[in-house]
């Protein structure tokens, strides 16, 4: 029924799903038209309804819009998870709807009709059996772990009714059911909750775990920000675990017509409703305690395709801490004059727009160089078990990979340009293209040669033998040719480091920051090495910015030994663990001190 | 010809050139934003110097220089490896040079890129171990 990992197969949706969940939209439509309030946006005529064979057509397009979001539909089993989709995410789909009906007179143009459908789809999955998860979500948060996080949050309950009514003298002890013995509804009810806390924590980057036996759980303290961002996702869980069951809005509460005055964006509720959402959010870490369970921070890479996931702050964002606080003290100093207050308003404002218009730029050149890299799919075509832990220290980065497959032969490389920022990521642009060009369109089999083709490609490029004008930027650079039948790899490099795990052993290259590359004579002394690999060796390369990253409480360098020692330690582990152990490793060493990231980070990882 | 000097930054190192000394130190730690901006008049100023020294001839002492990082990236490893190149080229014009390499105790990525530099500019460095910055 399903392929690996739970998606709905589009076949087995259109033939078996679309008629149930087509016949369930059109009635629940009719519903809630004849009860005149379906949302609050809305128009006149937005009710009417269309013609019959629309709305089998129209559920036919569902599976291949949630995909596009990076959501997915699936059958549940005794427990239907309650969705998270933003009104963001709604007004995408309802301007795809828009779009895919245009030719269609009288349809096209009813946004407001589409809005509606757009809400009720949940609930008529959930009637055919289906519920939807986000793509990161769905990974290792089960309906068992939820069970006991819901008794966790049961038991906390029960210990705050109690100690209210002990503390107040007189009052009887509340009776309050344990939670074995509690309606089924609001079972339910606690488990839909439960199973969100790991998504409220994905939101901030963290996912959760086991605390070690023996070991002492990390604490977890969420900011303000954190907090605002939580509770926004526990709103959106709320507001569909109530449209689940078939409620919508409606200006008063009305229990017989189901209809929530609550059910709008969160930013529209009264600031009480919202303490009620952070209340609950508060209560997170002091869960996790009671389970054994511990947050540990995830890359960036694991919350991109979540919408509602909090962007973390940019170091041009960075820029900003303490502005406000800045001119809170100056306001202060003169006395809070109201015409100063204001001046010092207008200064925040134009800096706010100044950096936003900064970072909007770098926002763009980051999807440029995201549009180039190789994704997941390419990498993992080239080798299943992997992983690409990629952290630009300013937004864009100046390190770029390569992975490319042609006659069973497989092609990769990692590549770290000179200086961070904007500088490096555009000679990282040109360097990814003119290896794209040796290694796909000239077919140069041989990694020395294509690298001396990359450099003598990249130095005519930026003039370096212009002593005026010409820039000696470049990059440094570990390229592999990989035979998978004979299990040979041959690499050549300057700088960028390779190890390789074989046995419990780890070897590689230690060598330094300097790129080699043109001899005396003008040529380049590239050399191709020749590797034998057994199979599950572990390969991998890295940029130099991890090593180089400072932290350790005291202003230290990470250092390549630790670093070797590190990817040793974690080699036998499923690949996509180690990227996340690693990306916690650079966090801890980072540390307290939140230490700035020193420099681009790349660190790939791959069992053959 | 003036003597160079620049305090250190949280992102460039303490620069001390002197001529009349014929003392050179660069420490601490160098990651500019804009490395031309930051090594183009310490270039400058080794040419000059290298220039002048061609003029004066033997001068009965040695040029001591000193590099003393905790921390380069490697744009400023290549002004760096500039530099030592044009020390190269002073002693190949005959004038007695002493090249001292620090790195912290345990710091062996700094240890091995001395080394390094050693080879590719062909000009002994004293690598010199120490307690701290």
């Amino acid at each position: 029924m399903t392929a690996d990992g739970g998606q709905a197969d589009p076949v087995w949706f259109s033939e078996q799903l679309a008629p149930l969940v087509a016949a369930s939209l059109c009635r629940h439509f009719k519903r809630v038209s004849a009860g005149g309030r379906g949302h609050p946006v809305r128009t006149r005529h937005d009710h009417a309804m269309p013609e019959k064979g629309f709305w089998q057509v129209y559920a036919e397009g569902i599976p291949s819009k949630y995909n596009s979001l990076g959501l997915i539909i699936k059958p549940f089993g005794e427990f239907c998870r309650t969705c998270i989709i933003t009104e963001e995410e709604i007004n995408a789909m309802v301007s795809t709807d828009i779009e895919r009906f245009a030719g269609q007179s009288g349809i096209a143009e009813r946004r407001g009709f589409f809005l509606t459908l757009n809400y009720l789809i949940p609930a008529c999955l959930k009637e055919a059996g289906c519920e939807i998860v986000g793509q990161e979500e769905a990974e290792g948060v089960t309906v068992s772990l939820a069970r006991k996080i819901a008794r966790a949050i049961h038991a906390g309950y029960l210990r705050e009714m109690n100690r209210q009514s002990s503390s107040i003298p007189g009052a009887n002890a509340v009776r309050v059911a344990e939670f074995d013995d509690l309606p089924g509804e609001i079972r339910e009810s606690n488990i839909s909750n439960a199973l969100h806390i790991p998504s409220k924590l994905l939101a901030i980057g963290y996912r959760i775990r086991p605390v070690r036996k023996g070991y002492k759980a990390k604490a977890l303290h969420l900011d303000d920000e954190e907090i605002e961002t939580m509770a926004r996702v526990e709103h959106l869980r709320w507001s569909w675990e109530k449209r689940l069951c078939g409620w919508t809005y409606g200006k008063t509460r009305d229990e017989r017509h189901k209809r929530h005055p609550n059910l709008v964006p969160y930013g529209d509720l009264t600031d009480d409703e919202k303490q009620k959402d952070r209340e609950l959010v508060r209560m997170v870490p002091g869960i996790l305690r009671d389970i054994r369970f511990e947050a540990y921070p995830v890359s960036s890479g694991h919350t991109a395709r979540l919408a509602y996931a909090l962007k973390p702050r940019s170091s041009i964002q960075k820029l900003l801490l303490g502005t406000n606080d800045l001119s809170a003290e100056i306001s202060l100093l003169t006395g809070n004059s109201p015409s100063i207050m204001e001046k010092l308003r207008s200064i925040d404002d134009r800096i706010r727009l100044t950096i936003n218009e900064v970072e909007g730029s770098y926002n763009y050149a980051r999807y440029i160089q995201d549009a180039f890299l190789p994704g997941d799919l390419d990498i993992r075509e080239c080798f299943t078990d992997s992983f690409v832990l990629f952290e630009p220290r300013d937004i864009v980065s100046g390190d770029f990979y390569l992975f490319s497959r042609q006659e069973g032969m497989v092609t990769f490389g990692l590549a770290d340009c000179t200086g961070h920022g904007i500088p490096a990521a555009l000679i990282s642009t040109i360097g990814y293209g003119i290896l794209d060009q040796s290694v796909n369109i000239l077919k140069i089999d041989d990694p020395s040669e294509a690298l001396s083709n990359l450099y003598s490609g990249i130095h005519r490029f930026l003039r370096k033998d212009d002593r005026e004008s010409g820039l000696p930027d470049d990059m440094t650079i570990v390229l592999c040719r990989f035979d998978p039948v004979s299990m040979r790899l041959y690499h050549a490099g300057a700088g960028n480091a390779i190890f390789h795990v074989t046995d419990g052993k780890i070897s590689g290259n230690l060598s330094g920051m300097l790129s080699g590359g043109q001899l005396s004579n003008g040529s380049y002394g590239f050399k191709t090495r020749t590797l034998q690999l057994d199979t599950h060796d572990v390969l991998y390369l890295c940029s130099d910015g991890f090593a180089d990253q400072f932290g350790g409480g005291n202003h230290r360098r990470y250092g390549w030994n630790r670093l070797r020692d590190f990817l040793l330690e974690i080699s036998g582990h499923p690949m996509a663990e180690q990227g996340d152990m690693l990306y916690e490793e650079l966090e801890q060493w980072r540390g307290e001190t939140d230490e700035d990231q020193t420099d681009d980070i790349t660190v790939i990882g791959i069992r053959v | 010809m003036d003597k160079l000097i620049l305090s250190p930054t949280v992102f460039t190192p303490r620069v001390i050139l002197d001529h009349e000394e014929h003392y050179l130190e660069i420490s601490g730690e160098s990651r500019p934003n804009d490395v031309r901006e930051f090594f183009g008049p310490i270039i400058q100023w080794m040419n000059d110097y290298s220039e002048s020294l061609q003029r004066s001839g033997n001068l009965g002492k040695p040029v001591v220089s000193h590099f003393n990082f905790n921390y380069f990236n490697s744009a400023s490893a290549k002004c760096i490896l500039d530099i030592c190149k044009i020390l190269a080229r002073i002693k190949s014009g005959g004038t007695d040079i002493s090249v001292k390499w620090y790195y912290v105790m345990g710091d062996d990525d700094m240890k091995e890129t001395g080394r390094e530099m050693e080879m590719i500019v062909n000009l002994p460095f004293e690598l010199i171990e120490i307690q701290s910055q």
